[in-house]
């Protein structure tokens, strides 16, 4: 069943595999955030990525604006919408059991699908731009031109967020409401501007993924759905609410996913990677019941 | 006195059901006549559903601008067999159970006379037996399914091939071309998908990818299956570039398709041949949007505008200023052409009795948009594809020469 692989073929799998490592952490940062900070079961959030990927599109067939122009137009306009969201649902339900949380945010997710079928219909939809087919050659090894934007955007994500969480006021705000939302009420901590900063930030991360997904994959309105159980995964091996954790997390699927393709049968691969997640569920004992204590 | 009554009602009730079934068999709707038409000014109706919302809501538009174009030109030219043509289409919401219910309503209620097939094989599959259980022909302009066609007498149809015969048309075109260029090692990627697997493995071991390349002596050197939800195809790819593959299958529907190909074109892999043959993928508008990795690449179609048959350039007309398409529609094709063979049925058995209008279809030829068909013993029309190639951001008919619109490109 293993099958005997070059060097090359390794050190392609190891780099493929790190590039969508760093997709999958920046499609599951804004989840991280809202279920580890807020303890927000966000199952809209994959809704929000594939609006991310129309944003991208409508603004290059419109205007002819470069996909990464668009993820910097993305994080104002995402940002908006997750304070409303936030504002207009979340806010108003954050003290029910999480139950009636997850109904109102599978809401949100029918109700944005379905707009979104209305606008674009279930066509498949491809963003081309001058480099979405390009890759670098180095030594017979290619890395795809828009993995490495993709990658690249993760990265400087992940580092700017997890300086504002760690080295800002608001940030250690933010954390201290993690760990205790009502003592860190008591203590003077506007929790419910920093609920609304949390899920703007997590929104507009979301949206950028979005942008950044329509450079490398195909989409539809319906096809959000495998982005969010990644996302979930992601955030399930990773940990609650740490950013450090959800990049580990996101290269660590990345890499057995690519790696294992060159090693076994394709079939074999989800297997494998599903199998990590009971791993992790099994020994860290944590997973989304994290989030259980808290109400929405 | 009280069993008494419960007899004569077990009576009415059985005489009330064996009437409404025999009527159902002969002409399947409320018809008065013995070959099953309505009175004289009254419409013949045509029934079906369509996805209009939900997952399969892009390819019903086709059928359904095609479907009201139909009926636009039918009833312009004084019906058929004089009767003027009301349609119903219900949307089934891409849901079989909806589907189904809805059928049963078509069926029972609208008392439909003619009954079309919803779209894709998931619905189709799921109002079959409804239609067959009332002895109703399912014209069936919305799915391939081999082993539904064989499992019943109830479906006419208009795909004109079938999951063993997809790949066809690239192993022909291969054994027209010399010893030397012939490709030898196949790679086969494939869709768990139970469409694509049929293409792949074909049907009691007739037809299929894997049939077709063993009997001619090819070394299949790649052989695998993915998830529909699979998000990274490059192990797939470097593997198959590892091999050495120079006759590539990608058994895919349109999203993975389209990731398969930019892959490909981004780890550089190019096979002598490169066949998207799990649907009529570049055929449809999103392929011409991947830009260079969609050049190149092989595919089935079945009509094409370049085609001289009948009503199809008038079709594609309509689909340009209706839907706007830059492309022409496989689905349109299928649908127009289902519409012509009941059309042509009707006319010429001249009754709506569905035995007999299946047994006319079984016998005789029809002038569609898809070319002249003729029918086997179980509906299905016999095989009349192309193989396409995308040229220069359009897809070419480059098999079988008499339809050929340009010569193959081999990497």
């Amino acid at each position: 069943m293993l099958t005997t692989i070059s060097l090359s073929l390794l050190v392609q799998a190891l780099i493929n595999g790190l590039l969508l490592g760093l997709v999958y952490t920046l499609i599951s940062l804004g989840l991280s955030l809202t279920l580890g900070i807020m303890g927000v079961v966000n199952v809209a959030h994959s809704t929000l990525i594939m609006l991310g990927s129309y944003l991208a599109l409508e603004l290059l067939q419109r205007l002819g604006l470069d996909p990464i122009i668009s993820a910097v137009v993305a994080v104002p306009v995402f940002f908006l919408i997750g304070v409303l969201l936030e504002r207009l649902l979340i806010s108003r339900v954050a003290r029910t059991s999480q139950t009636t949380g997850l109904l109102v945010l599978f809401g949100v997710l029918v109700v944005i699908e379905g707009a979104a079928i209305l606008r674009w219909t279930t066509d498949t939809q491809v963003l081309t731009v001058s480099y979405t087919n390009a890759s670098l050659t180095l030594d017979g090894i290619a890395i795809a031109v828009p993995r490495l934007i993709a990658a690249v955007i993760a990265l400087a994500l992940v580092v700017l967020l997890d300086t504002f969480l760690r080295s800002t006021l608001y940030g250690k705000a933010i954390r201290a409401m993690a760990q205790n939302r009502d003592a860190a009420r008591i203590s003077g901590i506007d929790t419910d501007r920093l609920s609304l900063l949390v899920f703007g930030l997590a929104t507009a991360t979301a949206g950028i993924g979005g942008v950044v997904l329509a450079m490398i994959f195909p989409f539809d309105p319906q096809d959000h759905y495998r982005w969010l159980a990644w996302a979930f995964l992601v955030v399930v091996i990773g940990g609650l609410g740490s950013i450090r954790n959800t990049l580990l997390a996101g290269l660590l699927i990345g890499l057995i996913e690519t790696v294992s393709s060159i090693l076994f049968p394709f079939q074999y691969v989800y297997f494998i990677v599903y199998l990590l997640l009971v791993v992790a569920l099994l020994v860290r004992g944590q997973g989304l019941a994290g989030s259980q204590s808290r109400a929405l | 006195m009280k069993s008494f009554r419960l007899f004569i009602t077990t009576t009415m009730l059985l005489i009330l059901m064996l009437t409404g079934c025999s009527a159902a068999q002969n002409t399947g709707s409320s018809s008065s006549s013995a070959n099953g038409l309505p009175p004289a000014g009254q419409p013949i109706v045509i029934g079906g559903t369509l996805g209009l919302t939900g997952a399969y809501a892009g390819p019903s538009a086709d059928y359904k601008a095609t479907y009201d174009y139909w009926l636009q030109q039918v009833n312009s030219h004084g019906g058929l067999l004089g009767h003027p043509v009301k349609m119903i289409i219900y949307d089934d919401e891409s849901n079989p159970a909806t589907a189904q219910s809805l059928y049963q309503r078509l069926i029972h209620q609208d008392k439909v006379n003619l009954l079309l097939s919803p779209y894709t094989t998931a619905i189709g599959g799921a109002v079959l037996p409804i239609a067959a259980a009332n002895h109703m022909i399912l014209w069936n302009g919305g799915f391939v399914s081999i082993k539904l066609f064989k499992s019943t007498q109830s479906m006419i149809g208009s795909y004109t091939y079938q999951e063993p015969d997809y790949s066809r048309g690239v192993f022909e075109m291969i054994d027209s071309l010399p010893a030397s260029e012939r490709p030898t090692r196949v790679g086969i990627v494939t869709e768990q998908n139970p469409f694509t697997l049929a293409v792949r493995d074909g049907y009691q071991g007739q037809g299929g990818v894997i049939n077709f390349a063993r009997q001619r002596g090819m070394q299949i050197v790649l052989n695998e299956e993915y998830p529909p939800t699979a998000t990274d195809v490059s192990g797939l790819i470097q593997r198959a570039k590892a091999a050495k593959v120079d006759l590539f299958f990608a058994l895919s529907l349109p999203n993975p398709a389209a990731l398969i190909a930019r892959t490909a074109y981004s780890l550089g892999f190019k096979p002598k041949i490169y066949c998207a043959c799990g649907s009529l993928v570049t055929s449809l508008p999103y392929w011409a949007q991947l830009g260079p990795a969609g050049e190149g690449i092989f595919s089935t179609a079945m009509a094409v505008p370049s085609d001289n048959y009948d009503g199809l350039k008038d079709l594609f007309t309509m689909l340009q200023q209706v839907r706007h398409e830059t492309v022409f529609s496989q689905y349109a094709a299928v649908a127009m052409t289902i519409l012509q063979v009941m059309q042509q049925a009707v006319e010429g058995a001249r009754t709506l009795d569905q035995q007999q209008l299946r047994a006319y279809v079984l016998n005789h030829r029809f002038n569609t948009v898809n070319g002249p068909l003729t029918f086997d013993q179980y509906g299905m029309p016999h095989y009349n594809a192309v193989l396409v190639q995308y040229l220069n951001g359009k897809n070419e008919v480059v098999w079988p020469p008499s339809r050929a619109t340009a010569k193959p490109q081999l990497q």
